[in-house]
């Protein structure tokens, strides 16, 4: 069997026929099998017809009760009856005839398919179709009226913008596929879907644009979504975990997204889109670190007004990750290259601080992640009272104490602000978590152990790769365009190219001139 | 394997670092370190910063506290002095290194090497003598705003280097290049206490508004490494305007029972060797561009005569104070201070072969000729003076 198929609508899928557990043409015999087969739930319904005016003609309806839309369950069954209305139908048709007829009309209500196994039979029932039964026929027709319950469209939660659209993926894929699909109306985006997870059988959807899109990488990703064998799929945090090229770096190798213009404008660079049914985080790959720096919003404020936000970014990543670290390796080691009187100024407030400055600053450091976690995890309610005890008690009355010094809550202050300054959550954890191990370093060697870590930081972000592409890329490997869109936003008419590597397509994205001319400028009668 | 090895490379790396590295607060900040003579040698005073007072945190105590020791050996006093210190003593940030006015008479030389070589020493303080007293009197001096009186010293040496000719900074370097050339002598700044009372070193100075103070005011003469003498003040500016030393300053002129005060913005010097019968000779040309910045008396500055005779007036007087200073050189002092013996060395190193042994010597039959150049460049805010009758 085919794992990849087309989303077609209104199309009938034709399977070759059964080999094993096939489904036998005595209806009761098949509707005692499903029975068993799924405990007989409280929530499934097995409706069995038989209309008076067709002797002989009996046919089950079956669907799970909480997985199915309630309304178009009775249209069904109202359409279903009125095509056996005798002016629809010839008498003493044959089961197969009567298939025939349920088919046809299914044809033109929702998407459906048919098949002959019973595995197949499980696996639409339990996705929320309903399944149609004919005695004395050895096929079934299952018609998709699946609907459960989900949140409507909010505000994503964790990326906020301030100009662009608000729009955020739910829990669901049709709806998060029909957001990126209503952004590019174009015949060559693809979706493609399949089904994962032995136990759950998510669905996954990939989504790419076909020309756009590097046929290499389209095909890497496909073979490696059909090596999954895992028994569930509940988050598309699992997909990257299984199929990221580095297993064991913290490093983000697929960029996660709530926001639906955000993956739109992945797919656009040629990149593709992975949606997990359940999931609102929806994948991007190839995902290179500078992305991780980067935000849709990017793109729709003025572009040196951007390129001011992206600085101050890469600024707030290097502070986030070396604060702490080179905080302590001055204090430790290098107590020269503090001017003179700051050098005053902290040695009177760490006067009579009774721990060594690494293990001050480890202490505050992992009370600000025990804060920042508890900060998540806390019920909404109790929330005023983490913010007293973290800013008060911890902050103020630590120092007030003499158990930490003034600068070192400054320190983990700037930390703990900088770090959330980058866009992307999982990339912020992998920075935070560093920065202990930079602070190790710099406890043991002072700036040199630093400059250490930062060579061994770069050899392993150099060796990362992203579905085969190297993380570092537009970076080293130096690519010829790929830097007008790193740390500078170039502006949209000059950003012709797609990132090198990444798109298997060179055809320009902008092609015009400025339709403001300089005649029009001159001219003041224009305006 | 390769892996084990790869983790006991590690693991053994992480000794190494380790006796290098000190909490902030197991150190003291030594901000200037005295030498004066005592009796069995070397009398060193520590100047260690109290940061707890100096932050306002414990206002009471003294913003410095001083450790002295006396023996024979520079390195063994500073080791000795752990005894009294509850601090390991840290010389990164020192500031100025200070000689009693005795020892600099006797000698300087066997003293530097160790601030050459010791590592723990950056090389960006100033050398000072105290002028007329011990540096342990100049270092136990609380000074008002700035109670760190070395850190104030170095700053007002910084300062008045730049906009009040008198005083001239030297690291350790260029004092040391100045002992061992031939042709040149260092010079170094004196430091004064001026106002001295019996409470200069307690807090109570403080509360005084006319206390102690130290001052960097005139240029104290070497002869290779030793004190031979004291500038006054025109002539340390003298020696800072033939040395090009000179950013900016004020000079003033008087000119027909009025007084022209003038900042000079820019001092040139051009130093020229050259043979006169026979005989060396060094020629010093000297350009001046002033601004007036004062005028007593109602003279029309905007009168370009009057303003040719201010210039030769000044040229005048400039001449007349730098002769001074080359003469004292010369006869007071007998020392090269100017360093023409390098010029000598750079115009004529073959002649300077036979002369250098003797230089100090040769010097004082040196010839030198003055000649300056004053421009005026700008009237100030206002050209006429207030008090002119206007016509």
């Amino acid at each position: 069997m085919k794992i990849f198929k087309r989303n077609k609508e209104n199309k009938v899928e034709v399977n070759e026929s059964c080999k094993t557990n096939c489904i036998s043409k005595d209806l009761d015999e098949n509707i005692e099998k499903i029975k068993k087969e799924l405990g007989n739930p409280s929530d499934i319904v097995i409706k069995i017809f038989e209309p008076d005016n067709l002797y002989g003609l009996r046919y089950a309806n079956i669907y799970i009760e909480t997985l199915v839309d309630k309304p178009s369950i009775n249209s069904l069954s109202i359409g279903m009856t009125e095509i056996l209305k005798p002016k629809n139908t010839i008498e003493n048709s044959t089961p197969e005839e009567y298939f025939r007829i349920f088919r046809n009309y299914f044809l033109s209500f929702r998407k459906s398919e048919e098949d002959s196994d019973f595995d197949a039979l499980f696996t639409n029932l339990l996705s929320g179709k309903t399944i149609l039964l004919i005695d004395g026929y050895d096929r079934f027709i299952s018609i998709d009226i699946y609907s459960t319950e989900s949140r409507s469209i909010e505000e994503p939660s964790t990326q906020g913008v301030i100009r662009g659209p608000k729009e955020g993926f739910i829990e669901k894929t049709d709806v998060n596929i029909s957001l990126v699909r209503k952004r590019i109306k174009n015949k060559d985006l693809r979706v493609e879907n399949l089904t994962l997870g032995s136990v759950t059988n998510t669905k996954i959807s990939l989504m790419y644009i076909d020309k756009i899109a590097k046929n290499e990488i389209i095909d890497e990703i496909r073979r490696r979504l059909n090596e999954i064998k895992i028994d569930c799929i509940l988050d598309s945090g699992y997909i990257e975990e299984l199929i990221k090229d580095d297993r064991f770096t913290f490093f983000p190798e697929l960029m996660n997204s709530e926001k639906p213009d955000a993956i739109a404008a992945a797919l656009l660079e040629g990149r593709f889109a992975i949606f997990v049914d359940g999931s609102s985080y929806v994948l991007t790959a190839p995902s290179l670190f500078v992305d991780f720096l980067q935000v849709s919003e990017d793109y729709y404020h003025h572009f040196i007004i951007s390129t001011f936000i992206r600085v101050l970014r890469y600024i707030c990543t290097f502070l986030a990750l070396f604060v702490p670290a080179v905080y302590i390796a001055l204090l430790t080691f290098h107590q020269e290259m503090i001017p003179t009187s700051l050098l005053i100024s902290i040695a009177a407030q760490r006067q009579g601080v009774p721990f060594p400055t690494f293990v001050e600053a480890m202490l505050m450091e992992g009370v600000f992640e025990v804060l920042r976690e508890a900060g998540i995890r806390m019920p909404r309610v109790i929330g005023p009272a983490i913010s007293i005890v973290g800013a008060l008690v911890l902050g103020q009355s630590a120092v007030d104490a003499g158990i930490v010094s003034a600068a070192m809550v400054i320190v983990v202050s700037i930390t703990a602000i900088s770090s959330f300054v980058i866009p992307n959550y999982s990339m912020a954890y992998a920075i935070r978590l560093i920065r202990f191990a930079f602070m190790v370093l710099a406890a043991m060697f002072g700036l040199f152990g630093v400059f250490m870590g930062i060579i061994a930081l770069t050899l392993h972000l150099c060796k990362l790769k992203s579905i085969g592409v190297p993380y570092t890329t537009p970076i080293a490997p130096k690519t010829r365009y790929g830097t007008k869109d790193t740390i500078i936003r170039y502006p949209l008419w000059l950003n012709k190219t797609r990132p090198a590597g990444i798109s298997g397509s060179n055809s320009p994205r902008v092609d015009q001139d400025n339709p403001v001319t300089k005649k029009e400028k001159e001219n003041p009668e224009f305006r | 394997m390769k892996k084990l090895l790869l983790v006991l490379t590690i693991l053994a790396n992480m000794f190494l670092g380790g006796c290098l590295s000190q909490e902030i607060n197991d150190i003291g900040i030594a901000v200037s370190v005295g030498i004066d003579k005592s009796e069995d040698g070397y009398l060193v005073t520590y100047q260690v910063m109290n940061p707890k007072s100096i932050s306002g945190k414990a206002p009471n105590e003294a913003p410095i506290v001083l450790y002295t020791e006396s023996g024979k050996d520079l390195f063994q006093i500073i080791r000795e002095i752990t005894e009294q210190s509850p601090r390991k003593l840290y010389h990164s940030h020192m500031r100025t290194v200070i000689f009693g006015e005795q020892i600099a008479k006797e000698g300087i030389k066997d003293m530097l090497d160790f601030f050459v070589r010791e590592h723990e020493y950056s090389t960006d303080f100033y050398f000072l003598v105290a002028k007329g007293t011990t540096a342990h009197n100049v270092l136990k001096v609380i000074t008002p705003l700035e109670t760190v009186s070395q850190m104030e010293v170095y700053d007002a040496l910084e300062t008045s280097e730049k906009a009040w000719a008198p005083t001239k900074t030297i690291k350790i370097f260029e004092l040391v290049n100045k002992i061992i050339s031939d042709g040149d002598n260092p010079v170094l700044t004196g430091v004064e206490i001026l106002n001295p009372n019996d409470k200069s070193d307690s807090n109570d100075n403080l509360c005084l508004s006319d206390g102690t103070k130290l001052s960097v005011s005139s240029l104290g003469v070497f002869k290779k490494d030793r004190l031979v003498g004291w500038l006054t003040e025109d002539e340390s500016k003298a020696f800072n305007y033939i040395i090009e030393n000179v950013k900016s300053t004020v000079s003033y002129i008087e000119y027909e029972q009025n007084r022209i005060t003038s900042e000079i913005i820019k001092a040139g010097s051009k130093r020229k060797v050259y043979m006169l019968n026979g005989k060396l000779a060094i020629n010093v040309e000297l350009s001046w561009t002033h601004d007036i910045n004062a005028t007593t008396g109602d003279l029309d500055l905007t009168d370009e005569d009057i303003i040719e005779k201010v210039n030769d007036k000044s040229e005048e007087k400039l001449t007349i104070i730098c002769n001074n200073a080359v003469k004292r050189a010369k006869e007071d002092f007998g020392s090269d201070i100017f360093g023409f013996g390098e010029d000598i060395h750079r115009a004529y190193p073959k002649l300077w072969k036979d002369i250098k042994d003797d230089w100090n010597n040769e010097f004082t039959e040196l010839p030198v000729n003055i000649n300056v150049k004053v421009k005026t460049n700008n009237l100030g805010s206002s050209t006429k003076s207030i008090f002119s009758k206007g016509d």
